[in-house]
């Protein structure tokens, strides 16, 4: 029997078509998550939890990644309902509120998640701390001394030698305001008037002004405690170091959420409880150079990281006065620093 | 009947390709605008102050950056044009690199040259001296004119050389004084690019963003895009994002209009160059001429050569990851090779089929050149951001964008080139149709035939051009790659910023080096083929 030749090509088109639809019905579940950039890079913490977690789950994680915590707060609002992350990795606490505004998260709270060792008590019912750390200002000790208060550093860092994030878009910038506000309350609008004269300049975000201060053009900048960690365990310098001030510091509490349409949303939990394993933590905390929020994988870090000092002091924010002020805020800080 | 059919077809075939680049523009304008109207929006004072000082300073910094570059360009160009010097080929070659870097690429290499710990500034802290002009306006202006300077240079070069002989001989008999010749022979001719390369610069400067804030200290010198990318990217305030877009989509109109009214002149046919040569490369640099190319050269080069010497340094400290950057190029080459490709193919083709249907079709609809030139500037008002988020934003009502990232993006690259291709395919599209359009129709040539040994080589220059300034584009572009690509697509602009992000400074230093090599050697290529097309076009003259 002789087919004819338009015959030959539609079978051959089913089939190909066929093929790819058996593919995508009984391919493996894929979990989509999102988080920050610096996370899943080959040399952040992602690809190894990737690995790690596909082992176990018999699934696919799927990486989107943003530009920091405010820009997954940003895709979270753009998305809406439609949104097609499963898990959010890489908002903190102080963008909690925001999130839970748009109305995407799922309550957690009846998980059971395990304990967590932090600092300071935060809101679990819809959010998953993984890590934490604590905002400091990174100095070059060849070039300048340290200041032991925020005052003394309003008051007597030179001219032009701070580098800081722009509090409009990235999330350190906006740490540092918080900061300041948690520090000094409504009058930190006239402190941001004092360190103006102080910055060289505001970069778009962490990168940059790190950056920046490698490049020796500042000798101080906005950046984490654990920044020193890792310039004593990787690059084994030790001129670069962070100022702890007596005043207080404000904790930087980053966690994952889950979409509460999420279609794989047993396996999102399944994820968030692999992030709180100790290979996990441990793998997050000497590739993104924050600590761990379980107390068995804090004795288990490298020493050279806990040989870095905590703050003696830690500052708070209500999130819901975060949420309320966070607008004027920002105009406060733009307004102060653009005249 | 037939010639309503005839007259039919031409239309669709120009709609057709026109809609879909006006679709992608004019789609995010359109949605943004729609949305201002939402009655949803936030209590954002569209007046503030500080907002119209942000409106103000935008413009200020993008006037002041095409002002230079239009100066600085007339200048070099010129002496590109009429003198002989040694380095001259090299430094025409390195005059269109800034071209293809990323914003942050540029940012970093002003401030590793000009910073305060930087190159220049070591060198006078010899003599005890120390002088550093960035972290304000100025360098947001300098780092604008760097960019666009070269590249303008290079086409005011060009512009000189289509100048007929006739009139440089004439102004030489007359014994023409030096500005009555620039008035008389050279302004005639060079009125319309400049002004295009004046809209172009400032279409460039009005869409800075990664530039102002790294180079410009702080809100203080911020502009439209840094309140359009925070209002989307991070506050989800549509309206008042669409509110931006417009202003400076509108305000840009409204800055090109007049420029083409003023720089509009009658078609006049193709202008013979034959002997043109003469006048070209004729004499030794004067003094002025070497101290002006001195200058161009040391701010052209230093940044460069300190972006070259930055990502060498490292190479020799102990803790630089050799695997890191294997890593990191092994993937990221091959996407951002076929990203570029593809934007370089889309850019083309478009803007060869627009420009030819308006081309041939200018007979019949005398002022469709004019509308589409219209339209290309008032594309130019629309930026990356707007345009990137606002067709993501789109999109995302239909499907996901990123997983179709790897067809996307190159189409809004090649999107973003496209209205600075056609200003460079149109002129030379015109010059073809009036000399060859009506020969083709006489003869019966096959369409092979016409296309490998009449369109092609008549018109490869301006094509291999504007090729090479979407290829280069794409290349150092982050803006649209950054917004559509999700974590397993890797282009080279995108692995410096996750090495950066993960304290891989060195590492990132070094991939930069790579990118920078990349545009050098597109270049380089680009240039020594078009050498040799133009000897074997001399040869076949001859």
């Amino acid at each position: 029997m002789e087919f004819s030749l338009k015959f030959r090509i539609t079978c051959a088109i089913f089939f190909v078509f066929s093929g790819f639809w058996a593919k995508e019905s009984f391919s493996t579940p894929v979990l989509t998550v999102y988080v920050y950039s610096s996370f899943t890079s080959k040399w952040g913490a992602g690809d190894f939890l990737k690995q790690e977690f596909e082992k176990q789950c018999q699934c696919s994680v799927r990486w989107v990644s943003l530009t920091d915590g405010l820009g997954l707060l940003g895709q979270m609002r753009l998305e809406g309902k439609n949104l097609k992350a499963d898990v959010i990795m890489g908002l903190d606490t102080t963008l909690l509120d925001g999130a839970k505004a748009t109305g995407l998260l799922a309550n957690i709270s009846h998980e059971k998640l395990g304990e967590t060792d932090l600092p300071v008590p935060v809101e679990t019912d819809y959010f998953y701390p993984f890590d934490y750390g604590f905002y400091a200002f990174m100095y070059d000790s060849r070039k300048v001394k340290p200041f032991n208060t925020f005052d003394e550093l309003l008051e007597k860092a030179p001219p032009k030698s701070i580098i800081i994030e722009d509090a409009r878009i990235s999330t350190p910038g906006q740490g540092l305001l918080f900061w300041m506000y948690a520090r000094y309350g409504e009058k930190a609008n006239e402190y941001i008037a004092k360190l103006k004269p102080k910055i060289l300049t505001v970069t778009k975000g962490w990168s940059e002004a790190y950056g920046l201060f490698l490049k020796g053009e500042a000798p101080i900048v906005l950046s984490y405690t654990l920044s020193e960690g890792y310039h004593k365990m990787i690059e084994k310098v030790d001129h670069y170091r962070a100022m702890f001030f007596s005043d207080g510091h404000l904790v930087q509490i980053e966690g994952a959420v889950v979409n509460k349409h999420s279609l794989q949303y047993k396996l999102a939990i399944e994820w968030l409880k692999f992030l709180r394993t100790d290979k996990a933590q441990i793998h997050i905390a000497t590739r993104n150079y924050m600590y761990p929020v379980t107390s068995s994988a804090m004795k288990k870090i490298p020493e050279k990281l806990l040989e870095v000092a905590r703050p003696s002091k830690l500052l708070n924010l209500e999130q819901n006065t975060i949420l309320q002020n966070r607008a004027a805020w920002i105009n406060n800080w733009t307004n102060t620093l653009a005249n | 009947m037939d010639e309503y059919f005839s007259q039919l077809k031409r239309l669709i075939l120009l709609f057709i390709p026109l809609s879909f680049v006006l679709g992608i523009f004019l789609g995010p304008i359109i949605y943004l605008g729609i949305a201002i109207s939402d009655e949803n929006i936030t209590a954002w004072d569209y007046s503030s102050p500080f907002i119209m000082r942000v409106i103000r300073f935008t413009f200020l910094q993008a006037f002041l950056s095409a002002f230079i570059t239009v100066s600085g360009a007339l200048l070099v160009g010129w002496y590109f044009f009429r003198y002989r010097f040694f380095g001259k080929n090299v430094l025409k070659i390195i005059s269109l690199i800034p071209y293809a870097l990323p914003t942050i690429v540029v940012g970093f290499s002003f401030i590793i040259a000009y910073g305060r710990s930087g190159y220049i500034n070591n060198f006078l802290a010899l003599f005890g001296q120390s002088w550093t002009f960035i972290y304000n306006q100025w360098a947001i202006i300098a780092a604008n004119v760097f960019f666009n300077l070269g590249i303008s240079a290079r086409g005011v070069e060009a512009n000189f050389a289509q100048i007929p002989t006739s009139l440089w001989a004439q102004a030489n008999i007359l014994n023409f004084s030096k500005w009555n010749t620039f008035c008389y022979v050279v302004w005639p001719y060079l009125r319309k690019p400049l002004f295009n390369y004046f809209l172009m610069t400032l279409s460039l400067s009005l869409s800075t963003f990664g530039l102002a804030l790294v180079l410009g200290g702080g809100p203080r010198f911020s502009t439209i895009e840094v309140a359009i990318y925070q209002a989307l990217r991070i506050d989800f305030d549509i309206a008042k994002a669409g509110y931006l877009a417009i202003i400076q989509f509108c305000l840009t109109i409204l800055i090109a209009l007049p420029i083409l009214i003023f720089s509009h002149q009658k078609y006049l046919g193709r202008v013979s160059t034959a002997g043109s040569s003469f006048y070209r490369d004729c004499q030794k640099l004067p003094l002025l001429g070497k101290f002006i190319l001195s200058l161009y050269a040391i701010f052209h080069v230093v940044p460069l050569i300190s972006l070259v010497w930055d990502g060498l340094s490292f190479l020799w400290v102990e803790s630089f990851d050799f695997l890191i950057v294997w890593q990191s190029l092994n993937k990221s080459i091959p996407t951002t090779l076929f990203i570029a490709v593809c934007s370089t193919v889309i850019t083309v083709a478009i803007s060869l089929l627009i420009s030819w249907q308006v081309c041939t079709n200018s007979n019949q609809w005398p002022r469709l050149v004019t509308m589409m030139k219209l339209l290309n500037d008032a594309l130019l008002g629309i930026s990356p951001v707007v345009l990137s988020l606002g067709f993501f934003i789109i999109f995302y009502t239909m499907s996901d964008p990123l997983s179709h990232a790897l067809w996307v993006i190159p189409i809004l690259h090649g999107m973003l080139a496209y209205p600075f291709a056609i200003r460079i395919i149109l002129p030379a599209m015109q010059d073809f149709v009036s000399a060859y359009h009506k020969q083709i129709a006489l003869f019966e040539f096959s369409f092979l035939k016409i296309v490998f040994e009449i369109f092609f080589p008549a018109i490869i220059r301006p094509i291999a051009i504007s090729g090479m300034l979407a290829f280069s584009f794409s290349l150092g572009d982050i803006s649209v790659v950054s917004i559509f690509s999700a974590a397993d697509l890797e282009t080279l602009p995108l692995a410096i910023y996750s090495l950066m992000g993960t304290y891989h400074y060195k590492e990132a230093a070094f991939v930069t080096l790579i990118l920078f090599l990349a545009s050098l050697a597109c270049f380089i290529a680009g240039e020594h083929w078009l050498r040799d097309r133009r000897k074997e076009c001399e040869i076949d003259r001859s």
